[in-house]
């Protein structure tokens, strides 16, 4: 049986290889690998990147995740220790700069929270939530990182 | 999961700022409660050169906070704490933010 | 056919169309949003960009090809050992992530907007992993009775 089971695992592994090779084909090529549709209050990195020094980094993970790595300058405001943390927020922050807060991944909300948060009680206006999360910023960093 | 406790006092907004140089105008801050029990009590500034008052314009549901820093010639900042008189026996305080940039 | 000999066949047909339309399910729902899907494999952060895209492209076929084996019982055997090792890796990428307090969605049913609940999710892929063992168990009786399960 275990023989049996063998070949029959191989056959399957094949089997899903072909409709997804075209898969693959058809939606990363003919489409030209189409990036999610961005929402009114998103921004993507390659856009943040070239804001440059007008964009305040918001960091909305833990207090772990950001002390293991965070975009350069960003300042730790999540919802676990919003009134502790808003003031040092408030003295980083400038009215001219644009506001982009990120958390881990694609669509996790605590960017998305901390941002309505920004928005509803402290009333700032031009905060985005970054598309894609810390994982895209990176990922974009890592390929358009000159070496 | 996430709990949401709905707080019967809303605060807003929770910051107020000036650019450098702009007339230090007292701004407005809308404080209304949905306990009849909860009161304003007074405030406490963090920076004794930021003040404020409060006005009652109904009393224990609708209240005006007005923050002023002293001048705005330069960055400063205060955290104001607006105390409240409940629960009695560990009254809750809420914050403003006050900034000068 | 006894009656123990009945309920055990009619039990071994729910949990395997059962886990069957689940996988159908989770590849169907995935096959054609490989971008959004690879942003969720990628925020794991198990492997790079590039293997991303490839689990995202793959990984919905594999487990269209599953769900179908499984229910019309065709290369019945190699399509369980199959689901039983996906679910294992499902179970190590969520724990990982557990882990490492990540906050992220957990992709496996499509795009999601709210935040991973790995205990949930935990459980779920337990449950999925068990019910293959017990597959895999009845199968292997049967292959010793001299029934093909297929």
């Amino acid at each position: 049986m275990i023989r049996r089971g063998l070949r029959e695992f191989i056959i399957i592994i094949l089997l899903a290889a072909l409709p997804a090779a075209v898969s693959g084909y058809l939606q990363l090529e003919w489409r030209g690998a189409p990036q999610p549709e961005l929402q009114p209050d998103e921004v993507r990195p390659g856009t943040a990147r070239m804001w440059g020094s007008h964009v305040l980094w918001v960091d909305a993970r833990s207090r772990e995740r950001y002390d293991a790595g965070h975009v350069h300058g960003a300042i730790l405001l999540n919802e676990d220790h919003w009134e502790e943390l808003v003031p040092a927020f408030l003295d980083a922050w400038d009215p001219e700069k644009t506001i982009v807060v990120y958390c881990d991944g694609g669509k996790c909300d605590a960017s998305r929270a901390v941002a309505t948060r920004l928005r509803d009680e402290l009333k700032l206006e031009s905060v985005y939530v970054l598309q894609g999360g810390w994982t895209a910023w990176h990922e974009y960093e890592r390929t358009h990182t000159k070496k | 999961m996430r709990v949401v406790v709905d707080d019967p006092v809303t605060v807003t907004p929770a910051l107020v700022y000036w650019k450098v140089g702009e007339p230090n105008a007292p701004k407005i801050v809308r404080v209304t409660t949905r306990n009849p029990e909860i009161s304003l009590k007074g405030l406490v500034s963090g920076n004794p050169d930021w003040s404020g008052e409060i006005e009652t314009i109904k009393p224990r549901e609708e209240f005006l906070v007005r923050i002023k820093p002293r001048d705005t010639s330069a960055k400063s900042g205060a955290e104001i704490k607006i105390v409240t008189d409940f629960p009695p026996d560990q009254p809750r305080s809420y914050v403003v933010h006050g900034r000068v940039k | 056919m006894s009656k123990r000999g009945a309920i055990t066949f009619w039990l071994e047909t729910i949990l395997r169309c059962g886990i069957a339309l689940l996988f159908l399910y989770a590849g169907g729902i995935k096959a054609f949003h490989t971008q959004e899907f690879a942003y969720d494999v990628q925020s794991y952060q198990l492997t790079s960009w590039t293997f991303s895209i490839l689990i995202a492209v793959y990984l919905p076929w594999l487990e269209l090809c599953l769900g179908a084996a499984m229910l019309v019982r065709r290369f019945y055997v190699g399509a369980l050992a199959c689901g039983a090792l996906l679910t294992c890796v499902f179970l190590g990428a969520i724990l990982s992530g557990w882990w490492r307090k990540l906050d992220i969605t957990c992709g496996c049913f499509g795009p999601e907007v709210n935040r991973t609940n790995y205990p949930l999710h935990l459980t779920v892929d337990v449950a999925i992993l068990l019910t293959f063992l017990v597959l895999l168990l009845t199968s292997r009786q049967h292959f010793r009775e001299g029934n093909s399960p297929n």
